[in-house]
């Protein structure tokens, strides 16, 4: 138990007073919201959302569009549509990350194992991924890891399952999403998370030295602030 | 795609806001920005030195025979504890005749007869050997010397509690670690006809001190957004949706929703927000009476608010002006808001009322001195204060959650540098906002 002697204390009274008299601008606010619904790639809802505030996205919404169908297409495990459509955007985007390439072969590896196509999927892994492995070792290892689905007769709930569950779709969607975004120069992560990590190292920062009312960050409410 | 990733970095570095004011870098308190060091003390200073040019040259004039002749400069204001970065430079105008200059920070009772780093609570980097002081008459090896014409800085992160120094604009390695306290920008001089010009911001340093902090801003925010976020599921896209939904964007939160898949409570929830916005942008457009009429439909409650009807009709007021209709705006003051102001006993409505009659008062009184009191920000602030006793009406919360989020964050930052966290200091809000 930390000694509370030395440690200034906020009544949540004192700290709701506070909070009452800080001004936060509406723009602000509003800018935080556009930069979430522009990164995540919510198109519709940031025209609108520019419609209604006056705000200007700041990117060709055009671009957003082409990102999701990009997501979309990795999600529904369309990745020959994706690599397509990447290409078509910028070659580069994949020709300069080989990594990123390689996880996208490898989720379509995945996706010819989970419709049960063994015979091409074996042909694809030994003539496409194979010969990658050969140069990296991590990709070995990947390859591997993807390779043992096969060896299970109920590949569901193997040790490798997770492999066929969406999430490991969302994963290569969200690399893939990155790497657009930066070859737009834009930036690829939104700023609320940072926001949040930021509240959060400042609660711990001060409770060293005060005690406070902290803020559930999940709910937005503020707690009791422990009694001296 | 490596050009790309620099080019996106170096974005944002350009829009990277970093506070400066003057040797002080932070978002301090305005009543700490008005102590801060800017000119040496004449009276905390040896009586062999000299002092002019507004306070920042210093000439030694004293015997220059013995280490006790050594003559010391404080600033008036020590560094201010509370601030990220602290920095200033010394030109040596003149080396004198041995060049026994030292520069550094000491505490106020240490003795000004002495350079500083020879006493306890002091330290310094000086001239002529391009030694380090600390707490000691013995210095230890640490940068090259220095001499007539050039250019030395001082620089206390108070972040790190390290203490380096400059030569010409080059960053030194760090000389001390774990410095803290109370401290005052310091320089010592020995010998006769040394001179040295101090700069606290007033002009460009020669150090680079900017790129410095940004630098260790990034090194800061890199930390901080590092850490893991445990977040509940759809964490970010509830609190978008709430605060679309609690500001009223409707055509938003609708195309939301679908793509996230949240459209019943959605609905719910907007048939409330589109009411309460309808109202409000009435008023924001001027149109007090619709807005009553709409307001007694869907919230008879709030109406029975007095406080809320007084500040609604005060508006009226205000805009029957606007439109040069002063018959009917005396009536409405003689009658309703007479009424209310003597009903409520209420001495700030009744000062209100004061300060809108004035407006009775001028010919043209968008050319008064009570104009402000038709601006249309006027009309915001009464469109909130309505939004606000609609949402108490509803039991809702009165703020959204990112808003919630958002003001605590700001308070937190404000009471942590009130209470001297120097990392807090390089933050704010507007981070989150470049561009």
């Amino acid at each position: 138990m930390q000694s509370t002697t030395n440690r200034r204390v906020f009544s949540k009274e004192e700290w709701e007073k506070k909070l009452s008299q800080v001004q936060v601008d509406r723009r602000d606010l509003n800018l935080l919201v556009m930069n979430y619904l522009v990164v995540e790639g919510y198109k519709d809802a940031a025209e609108k959302f520019s419609e209604e505030t006056g705000l200007d996205p700041g990117v060709d919404l055009k671009s957003i569009a082409e990102r999701m169908a990009i997501r979309t297409a990795v999600q529904r495990g369309e990745i020959d549509k994706a690599i397509e459509l990447v290409n078509d955007v910028n070659p580069l985007i994949l020709d300069s990350n080989p990594s990123l390439f390689f996880h996208l072969q490898l989720q379509k590896l995945i996706e010819l194992i989970r419709q049960g196509n063994i015979e091409q999927a074996l042909k694809f892994a030994q003539e496409e991924l194979a010969p990658k492995g050969e140069e990296n070792p991590v990709f070995l290892e990947e390859l591997e890891r993807v390779m043992a689905l096969l060896a299970f007769e109920d590949r569901a709930t193997s040790p490798v399952g997770f492999l066929l569950q969406q999430s490991q779709r969302q994963k290569t969607a969200s690399e893939l999403n990155q790497a657009i975004l930066t070859s737009f120069a834009q930036e690829k992560d939104p700023r609320l998370p940072n926001l949040l990590k930021t509240l959060l190292w400042a609660q711990e920062q001060l409770k060293s030295k005060a005690i406070f009312p902290e803020m559930d960050i999940n709910t937005g409410v503020l707690s009791d602030p422990p009694r001296e | 795609m490596q050009v790309y990733q620099e080019t996106l970095e170096r974005r944002f570095y350009e829009d990277l806001q970093v506070p400066v004011h003057g040797c002080v870098i932070g978002n301090i308190p305005s009543e700490v920005l008005s102590k801060i060091p800017c000119a040496w003390c004449n009276k905390d200073k040896c009586e062999y030195l000299e002092l002019t040019k507004k306070n920042l040259c210093l000439k030694y004039q004293g015997p220059g025979k013995r280490n006790e002749d050594a003559a010391a400069a404080r600033t008036l204001f020590p560094v201010p504890s509370c601030c990220a970065i602290f920095y200033f430079e010394i030109k040596v105008v003149s080396a004198g005749r041995d060049g026994f200059i030292g520069i550094g920070l000491s505490a106020a009772n240490v003795s000004l007869n002495r350079l500083p780093g020879w006493e306890s609570n002091s330290l310094g980097y000086h001239g002529d050997d391009g030694n380090a002081f600390r707490d000691s008459g013995t210095g230890t090896p640490y940068g090259p010397t220095f001499t007539t014409g050039d250019v030395v800085g001082c620089c206390w992160n108070l972040m790190k509690g390290v203490v380096f120094f400059t030569k010409n604009g080059l960053a030194l390695p760090i000389a001390f670690r774990n410095v803290a306290g109370i401290l005052y920008p310091t320089v010592g001089l020995q010998t006769p006809g040394e001179i040295v010009e101090a700069n606290f911001g007033g002009q460009n340093f020669i150090f680079d001190l900017l790129t410095y902090a940004k630098q260790e801003k990034l090194d800061l925010m890199s930390r901080i957004y590092g850490r893991q976020l445990y977040l509940e599921d759809n964490k970010l896209m509830n609190d978008i949706l709430d605060y679309l939904v609690h500001q009223g964007y409707t055509c938003t939160a609708v195309s939301f929703s679908r793509d996230t898949n949240q459209g019943e409570w959605v609905n719910e929830e907007l048939q409330k927000a589109v009411s309460r916005h309808s109202i409000c942008s009435l008023i924001s457009h001027g149109y007090i009476d619709e807005a009553m009429k709409e307001m007694e439909q869907v919230y008879p409650n709030v109406c029975q608010n007095r406080k809320v009807v007084f500040q609604l009709l005060c508006q009226k007021f205000v805009e029957l002006i606007r439109k040069g209709k002063v018959d009917k705006a005396v009536e409405l003051g003689k009658t309703q808001l007479v009424e209310l102001v003597t009903c409520e006993d209420d001495s700030e409505n009744a000062s209100y009322l004061n300060e809108i009659s004035s407006l009775l008062a001028y010919e043209d009184p968008s050319n008064s001195p009570a104009s402000y009191l038709l601006d249309y920000s006027k009309r915001e602030a009464v469109a909130q204060i309505l939004n606000d006793a609609f949402l108490q009406a509803e039991k809702c919360p009165r703020l959204s959650r990112l808003e919630s989020l958002v003001k605590h964050l700001q308070v937190l930052l404000e009471k942590l540098v009130t209470i001297q966290d120097a990392e807090a200091s390089l933050l704010s809000l507007q981070d989150f906002l470049i561009r």
